[in-house]
């Protein structure tokens, strides 16, 4: 049984692995907010900054959790005010992404090629058929 | 001890399933939504619940009112889990009267000692 460690290097990876869609959901967010501004894409936006506030450290990530804080801070007035992102807060949040980019792009470099990698599952043990004549 | 984590963040889910599991040697449900939650809170009768405050759908203090509400779920030990940072708004979850409010990010090796105190202290 793996120890309590390596079970948390596996969810470290997992969590890695995963922060393309959440980055790409975050960027098409921002797109939509610059092409055609809602309250309904806003709160989404900052519910993701909001989750990778929380999460990135609880990873072991700080400065995943340190950015997702200053886009979740850049969201969370308009959204209280009921008023879409100016131009220049959508610019922040789109600064905000490029360096999140830039980080989960470090960690799966590390994660995937370093000690750390994830362990692949082997092949299922497939058994050797004779079928009789 | 049997917890109900009710997060709509999978990865939040799985490590404080591993956080509660493996470190804390306590069982562990999972409900990714509010609406989820309750139901699965009036099947399963947790000993606590770790309930996230921004969700889609029904949110934490919602999700709050219902299990209150509901005599199946009523006294079960409610804790918040927080993203949020600013010291009013947590004031405002207090004010809900949960057992607790624990914040994220949080540390996954010491969590289940946190929530233990938390609960003792309520």
């Amino acid at each position: 049984m793996a120890t309590v460690h390596e079970t948390l290097q596996d969810l470290r990876s997992e969590y890695v692995g995963e922060s393309t869609d959440n980055l790409d959901h975050i960027h098409g967010l921002i797109r939509q907010l610059e092409g055609s501004p809602d309250l309904t894409s806003l709160e989404q936006l900052h519910r993701r900054f909001l989750g990778l506030a929380g999460s990135g450290y609880t990873y072991g990530f700080p400065l995943v959790s340190t950015l997702g804080r200053k886009g979740e801070r850049l969201c969370a007035p308009s959204l209280q005010q009921g008023q879409v992102l100016s131009p220049g807060r959508l610019v922040a949040c789109r600064a905000v992404l490029d360096e999140l980019r830039a980080e989960f792009d470090r960690l799966l470099a590390a994660y995937t090629a370093g000690p750390w990698a994830r362990r692949v599952p082997s092949r299922p043990q497939t058994w050797p058929v004779t079928l009789a004549s | 001890m049997k917890i109900l984590i009710i997060d709509d963040e999978s990865n939040i889910r799985r490590i404080v399933q591993m956080a509660l599991a493996r470190v804390g040697a306590m069982e562990v449900l999972e409900a990714p939504s509010g609406t989820d939650g309750i139901r699965t809170a009036r099947e399963a009768h947790p000993d606590a619940i770790l309930l996230d405050v921004m969700m889609p759908g029904l949110d934490g203090p919602s999700t709050l009112a219902a299990l209150r509400s509901d005599p199946g779920t009523a006294a079960i030990p409610v804790i918040f889990l927080t993203a949020k940072a600013v010291l009013s708004e947590l004031e405002q979850l207090r004010d809900l009267g949960p057992a607790g409010v624990l914040t994220k990010p949080f540390d996954p090796l010491a969590l289940a000692g946190h929530v233990r105190a938390t609960l003792r202290e309520s």
